[in-house]
């Protein structure tokens, strides 16, 4: 039997440990799945929401339990734990107050003689997979919507947080979904890999480019579709007439939260030349106050560093941080590089934490190209005054989510996904729970 | 490099016309043109393409004997059958053009007192639109039109089935003015298909058989980018004894014996309740012994030939194969000696198993396999028994019954009682290995873009 050990980043003690899934536990979620799904699929809307809503109430009666489980298991800061819990709530809330809006049936017209409507209708047995870095909101974007579309789930925690989303799926079972409805099974990649290979019909991954990328071929062997939220580069654009003070702070809130291991991180800074050396001086002492927690692994730190390093020998400056520090923990500091290139893999690829490059740029042409050389497409920021210039900007990046002037919202009724290799469909919003369903016409004789 | 020459399958299969297939360099070159006109193109804005795209409308109007004449020659679609197609098919072009900016329009998701969220749908880039020769200017249409709107450029390739057809459509094209590198054409068989997809294109839109379709899914998911498609189907339609059945014969013929069969969303199996089944199969053998067979250029013909010899032998060795395991043929009008070419009857078989090959695959020809059944159970079970689930019908007095059958059909489309569902408001396309995405109505346009969401200060 083999089990995966769970550690805490801070100080690498061991949190707890789980039985990893075996080929036959797989076959069997996915047959259970399949024998739960017609009950599930005949479930009414509201009756389905009443489910989720009992589970909310678990899940604010569970708050601190879970909290503590997180902050012990990746390393976040606890009042940080809370608050993604707090925050899910909103979308758990939007979840169940428009599902029926949104996947309902519809009338699209209707004449004297007949009725031309629209039902969305569940795929099947959706195989949710997610990442560690919110492991509650993640856990809940690969659940929540897919149950109340009327799928079945089987779900793979991230081998970094399984007690964590374990204890998630558990409290969603406590408020009494039927049988077989969400499973979960537990492991690594190879166990990811093993459940979409199996008799699923619809895949919901969050997670890696590279990983993603393997999946959507997977899937296209099967036939089925697939969800797909990847990796991020995002850029940030900062022109001269922006206001200094509030875009410096929203810069450190956008690259810097949660250890800067967020998807849709402000990763590559452009800043106008004219205030390039004013800006990076403001930013340099600002970022100095910033109070992190661990990265979530070995792995990952591992990963920035080698990034910084490539940085470093191509010529950049660390203005601040950019050595790993002594002691336990997988701890690395904030970190602000100048005198970046192209060639650096800290702009070419994605960095998954408190390392932010800084260029400058002279046109508008210029950042846009520069911000675009990417094959990331998630998002990205903008800064100025010039409300028109804002938007010529905001609908010239290659990106899913841009925001102006503030860190991307993160909303239950705004769609968000990616260009290029940052993904395929949407999540929340209209248009993420119907990515979730097929659609269905029907036209009736009167 | 490679000829192909075009035949008419409704004479003998007598050369109509040869072309060149496109070699790589051109391939190359186009998608090259189309990537260098996409930026443009999308700034233009939706308005100022649907004026563009107007002038494109009444250009085609122009040629609409000349289409039709060809593809009667080329397809083997009966004349009048083929006019009737165009006059349809102007139906959606106008529908496109009229609710293109509605469809496309930015919308605001979410509004506080420090936040505003919009909704923007962005075109994905270039798409690559290759369509099939059941319905060639249709399918053209559906492709490329809602393509050019939505703010994509794109390179077309129709079916080496219509290939003649195909060169028209694109030298019409190139009449309306459009900028360089907005529309392109490249012409061939499946191979100039597979090196148009390989090439540096954003977005795969195709119609056409299950197997060509997913394989392209394949080439979009090593690509990483989305497909739409929209593939073949074995539409099941489901007759209850308190139907009204002289409503629905006139129906079901024309569902399965129109356009010679070939069409994806035909009736390819018919479901009828036990206590009816005599007298529906009785009156259906009637009523396609008044089908008339006849040369695709004759107005009086109402079925013509299939497309190809390919196809005719297809659907000889399915029928065979059917006869084999103990089905029962009945046939209409022979097809007489001056009839030569891909001609098949119209047919109706019974006795059916469901190992039959004209159970399990589709059947893409003027043949209907009867079955019947005791209960509402089985029937569903009967019309979900196939990987396909593009289009269904479901005839009953009963409004329940008929309600609760549309949501167990595993299907993209069903009809009730014979409302035809293709109207360009509607959504369509496929369950399981019928497609994936949708084409026409609001859905449709936004399925060719990408969502970007735009979040600022109120």
């Amino acid at each position: 039997m083999a089990i995966l050990i769970s550690y805490n980043p801070a100080n690498g003690e061991k949190v707890g440990e789980s039985v990893v899934s075996t080929p036959e536990d797989i076959q069997k979620a996915v047959e259970k799945a399949h024998a739960a799904l017609n009950a599930w699929k005949d479930t009414s809307f509201s009756d389905r929401a009443a489910i989720v809503r009992k589970f909310r109430k678990l899940l604010v009666e569970n708050q601190e339990k879970l909290s503590q489980l997180i902050t012990k298991e990746m390393g976040k800061p606890i009042s940080e734990s809370r608050e993604e819990i707090e925050w899910e709530l909103e979308f758990i809330d939007w979840y169940c107050d428009n599902v029926e809006r949104v996947l309902g049936e519809k009338v699209l017209r209707e004449d004297e003689k007949t009725i031309y409507k629209t039902v969305w209708e569940p795929y099947g047995v959706c195989a949710s997979i997610a990442p560690w870095n919110f492991p509650v909101t993640m856990a809940s974007t690969g659940i929540t919507a897919q149950l109340l579309a009327g799928n079945t789930v089987i779900f793979k925690p991230s081998e970094y947080t399984t007690l964590s989303q374990k204890l998630f799926v558990d409290l969603f079972n406590q408020a009494g979904l039927p049988e077989g409805v969400l499973q979960c099974i537990v492991g690594d990649s190879t166990v990811g890999a093993a459940l979409v290979d199996s008799d699923i019909d619809l895949l919901w991954f969050t997670g890696s480019t590279k990983v993603g990328q393997f999946l959507y071929k997977k899937c296209a062997e099967k036939f089925i579709p697939c969800m797909l939220e990847l990796g991020g580069s995002s850029p940030g654009i900062v022109f001269a007439d922006c206001d200094l003070e509030k875009t410096v702070d929203t810069v450190v809130n956008a690259r810097f939260f949660n250890a800067g291991q967020v998807c849709n991180a402000l990763k590559r800074l452009y800043v106008e030349k004219s205030i390039f050396d004013v800006f990076v001086k403001k930013l340099t002492e600002r970022v100095q106050k910033v109070k992190l927690g661990p990265m979530v692994s070995e792995k990952q730190l591992n990963a920035l560093a080698g990034q910084v390093e490539d940085a470093k020998k191509k010529g950049a400056q660390i203005l601040l941080g950019g050595n790993v520090p002594d002691g336990k923990g997988y701890f690395y500091p904030p970190t602000i590089l100048t005198d970046v290139t192209r060639s650096m893999r800290v702009m070419s690829e994605e960095t998954f934490g408190p390392v932010l490059p800084v260029m400058p740029f002279e046109s508008e042409e210029e950042a846009i190209r520069l911000a675009n050389n990417t094959v990331y497409g998630l998002s990205g920021l903008v800064f100025t005054k010039d409300a028109a210039r804002a938007n010529r900007v905001a609908r010239s990046l290659k990106a899913g989510g841009i925001s102006v002037n503030m860190v991307l919202a993160y909303k239950p009724f705004a769609p968000m996904g990616g260009y290029k290799l940052s993904g395929l469909g949407r999540e929340y919003g209209d248009e993420g729970f119907q990515d979730l369903a097929q659609l269905k016409y029907i036209c009736e004789a009167k | 490099m490679a000829t192909i020459i075009s035949t008419n399958p409704g004479k003998n299969y007598e050369p109509i016309g040869e072309m060149t297939a496109s070699s790589h360099d051109e391939v190359r070159q186009k998608v090259m043109l189309a990537q260098k006109a996409k930026d443009d193109w999308r700034r233009l804005g939706v308005a100022k393409r649907v004026s563009f795209m107007r002038n494109v409308y009444s250009v085609f109007k122009k040629h609409e004997s000349e289409i039709s004449d060809i593809i009667t020659k080329e397809v083997g679609t009966p004349i009048t059958e083929c006019r009737g197609e165009i006059t349809w098919d102007w139906g959606y072009f106008e529908w496109f053009l009229d609710h293109a900016e509605e469809s496309l329009a930015l919308k605001i998701t979410g509004k506080d007192n420090i936040s505003v969220h919009t909704v923007h749908f962005e075109p994905t880039g270039v798409a690559a639109v290759i369509t099939p020769w059941n319905l060639p200017f249709d399918l053209f249409l559906w492709g490329v039109v809602p393509n050019l709107l939505a703010g994509n450029t794109v390179v077309h390739k129709a079916s080496e089935e219509c290939i003649i057809t195909g060169k028209l459509l694109a030298d019409i094209m190139e009449e309306t003015g459009l900028p360089k590198g907005v529309f392109s054409a490249v012409h061939g068989a499946g191979d100039v298909g597979e090196y148009l997809v390989n090439q540096n294109i954003d977005l795969i839109w195709f119609t056409g058989s299950t197997e060509v379709g997913k394989k392209l899914y394949r080439i979009a998911a090593d690509k990483f980018i989305k497909a739409i498609l929209e593939l073949g189907g074995s539409n099941p339609a489901i007759i209850f004894d308190d139907a009204d059945i002289d409503g629905l014969i006139e129906n079901i013929i024309f569902k399965r014996y129109g356009y010679g069969g070939q069409a994806c969303d035909a009736d390819k199996r018919l479901i009828v309740q036990k206590s009816m089944y005599d007298e529906v199969v009785e009156k259906l053998s009637a009523r396609i012994k008044k089908i008339k067979p006849g040369v695709p250029d004759d107005p009086s013909t109402e079925l013509g030939p299939l497309v190809s010899k390919k196809q005719l032998e297809l659907l000889e060795n399915q029928v065979d194969d059917a006869i084999k395991q103990g089905a029962t043929m009945i046939q209409g009008q022979p097809v007489t000696k001056d009839l030569r070419g891909a001609y098949y009857p119209a047919t109706i078989l019974t006795n059916i198993m469901p190992s039959m090959r004209v159970w399990k695959e589709e059947v893409f020809g003027p043949v209907l396999s009867v079955v019947s059944f005791d209960t509402e159970e089985e029937a569903i079970q009967m019309a979900n028994d196939t990987v396909y689930g593009l289009g269904s019908q479901v005839f009953t007095k009963d409004m329940k019954k008929a309600a609760r059958i549309a949501r167990e059909i595993q299907a993209g489309n069903v009809d009730v009682n014979g409302v035809g569902h293709f109207r360009p408001y509607n959504p369509f396309g496929g369950y399981k290995s019928s497609g994936m995405g949708r084409e026409h109505g609001t859905f449709g346009f936004q399925e060719l873009c990408q969502i970007k969401v735009i979040s600022q200060n109120a």
